[in-house]
């Protein structure tokens, strides 16, 4: 007899990580969640709080344009992001603050303020004992995921280095470098999420989606087929 | 000090239990005075302009807010998670002595506290639980994962001003501290103490399970009064715990010039700001590392403490 109160059905057990019996419950996150990439909906299998099975996909993959101004600003937001999710409310508010300054225009003041801000997220050791070791990715790994060079490390190493680029992102934007600034692709194909989370807690796996600094996302073949299938 | 044990009478008149009413406002001035704080705190990091008067207008915001309710939520227990908070915070406090008067003079007043902080386990998990909401669940898991790291240093840190002053009596563990404070030769136990208020406030860097990452935590599906109570009662929580620290570690009503009822006031202020402020500057401890903390490094060095205490103790009788 299937049980279903409310209309909601009854969750499912499935084997844990240690074997016994779990719950497992079906979630879906997104496509609009604070501090989270826009338009990503992830369909994830939950037991207590772990992913333990995920299927990303992408609402309105439109590709956005992004100029030399407001690719920084996407940097720094991905910055106010992250922080914000690690808890630390004063320095997201911070960084929310600098990213406004940088996308006003004139020069900015964003520069000094965001070389401010990097050297105090560095000085937090409480910040580092929580991002360290957070789903340490490795050359291949990045690679094989379609992450750029900077995804290497752990979630704290991407942090410093979305702050590294950050700070040169808007010192070039200053100094009237209409180059590219942003040389790596940031772009991410929604296939490489699901490995990415499958295995982690709600709150890591959110960490490690926001270190990746992603600024646009694109449907992968998975979906594709899907749709198509 | 001259005697380590008095066996005479309690220091401390009880007072008759209407005065309960006047403990009550107090501690609503406290967790408002919290609150005007934080959002002076909140505004001054760059959130907004409204600064000291946010908590008001948060406040006129959710009164008339309509209230929302669930799919097959399990209401009673929801509800008295939610309102429950405030409810133990006004039990912490009537055994807090306001210079010699108290509410109630209790042996096991330092039990009695401990009782009432095991009891916000159970009010957060039930406010996670009622909602049936997955990321109130969450928010309730995380909130008992943080209890395993926290509460047994919080009790071990309580331990310690009880041996000192063998006696488990609040008023008794105040007069003990005639001329030295505890929070100077047991600065462990007053950190794992702070420690402790901020982690059964769900407050500051132990507010992961009300975290933004799942849209509110336990509170995700709190609205309207039921929400205000809720914050009211975190802050009243936190006021409660900075309260019973005076009379703990930092020598209740002793001081100079001021008269004792208004010194216990004065430090609970200094404290709670303290408190409030801290949470502005620390990053959250997410709930699994923060358990090997709790274990290997918090519980051993209170405990550690605790035996310096009684050996002392004992040298001293």
């Amino acid at each position: 007899m299937e049980m279903s109160p409310g209309g909601i059905p009854l969750a499912e057990g499935g084997e844990d990580r240690d074997g016994l019996e779990m719950d497992v419950l079906q979630v879906r996150f997104g496509p609009v969640l604070p501090h989270w990439p826009a338009g990503l909906v992830l369909r994830c299998s939950l037991q207590g709080d772990v992913i333990v099975e995920a299927q990303a996909e992408l609402v309105d993959g439109a590709a956005r344009q992004e100029d030399d101004v407001i690719g920084p600003a996407r940097g720094i937001d991905n910055i106010a992001s992250l922080l914000a999710l690690t808890g630390w409310d004063d320095a997201a508010a911070e960084a929310r603050r600098i990213r406004d300054t940088a996308l006003e225009p004139g020069d900015g003041a964003a520069g000094s303020d965001l070389e401010r801000l990097r050297r105090r997220v560095r000085r937090s050791w409480t910040l580092r004992w929580s991002l360290r070791g957070v789903r340490r990715l490795s050359d291949e790994g990045a690679h094989a995921r379609g992450l750029p060079a900077d995804a290497v490390g752990d979630t704290y190493d991407r942090l410093i280095g979305m702050l590294d680029r950050a700070v040169a992102g808007v010192a070039a934007t200053a100094a009237g470098d209409t180059g590219r600034t942003n040389v790596a692709d940031r772009t991410l194909s929604t296939d490489h999420l699901a490995p990415l989370v499958t295995g982690l807690d709600l709150a890591t796996a959110r960490l490690v989606l926001a270190s990746l600094d992603v600024h646009e996302l694109v449907a992968g073949q998975a979906e594709h087929e899907v749709s198509h299938g | 000090m001259a005697d380590p044990m008095p066996m005479t009478d309690s220091p401390i008149t009880t007072v008759a239990p209407g005065w309960a009413i006047a403990a009550l406002a107090m501690l609503g001035v406290l967790a408002v005075a919290a609150a005007m704080l934080d959002g002076a705190l909140a505004a001054r990091a760059g959130g907004g302009a409204s600064g000291v008067t946010r908590p008001f207008g948060e406040a006129a915001r959710l009164m008339r807010q309509r209230r929302r309710t669930t799919v097959e939520a399990d209401r009673l227990l929801w509800r008295m998670g939610g309102a429950g908070l405030l409810v133990v915070a006004a039990l912490m406090v009537t055994v807090v002595p306001l210079g010699e008067w108290t509410i109630f003079d209790l042996d096991v007043g330092v039990m009695w506290f401990n009782a009432m902080d095991v009891m916000v386990w159970a009010l957060v998990w039930l406010t996670g639980w009622g909602a049936n909401s997955a990321h109130s669940l969450v928010g309730g898991y995380r909130f008992l994962a943080h209890g395993l790291g926290y509460e047994l240093p919080l009790m071990f840190a309580l331990v310690a001003p009880a041996i000192a002053a063998e006696s488990l009596n609040v008023g008794k563990v105040a007069a003990a501290q005639d001329g030295l404070w505890f929070v100077v030769w047991m600065p462990v136990a007053f950190v794992v103490y702070l420690l402790g208020v901020a982690a059964f406030s769900v407050w500051g860097p132990f507010a992961p399970a009300l975290g933004a990452d799942i849209a509110g935590g336990a509170r995700a599906e709190l609205s309207g009064v039921d929400r205000l109570v809720f914050e009211a009662g975190r802050y009243a929580l936190l006021a409660a715990g900075a309260a019973f620290a005076v009379p703990m570690f930092l020598g209740g009503g002793a001081g100079p010039l001021l008269p004792d009822w208004a010194w216990v006031p004065v430090k609970t202020v200094a404290l709670l700001a303290v408190l409030v402020w801290l949470r502005r500057r620390l990053p959250a401890f997410r709930p699994d590392k923060f358990m090997e903390v709790g274990w290997m490094l918090l519980l051993p060095a209170v405990l550690l403490q605790d035996l310096v205490v009684a050996v002392i103790a004992v040298w001293r009788s």
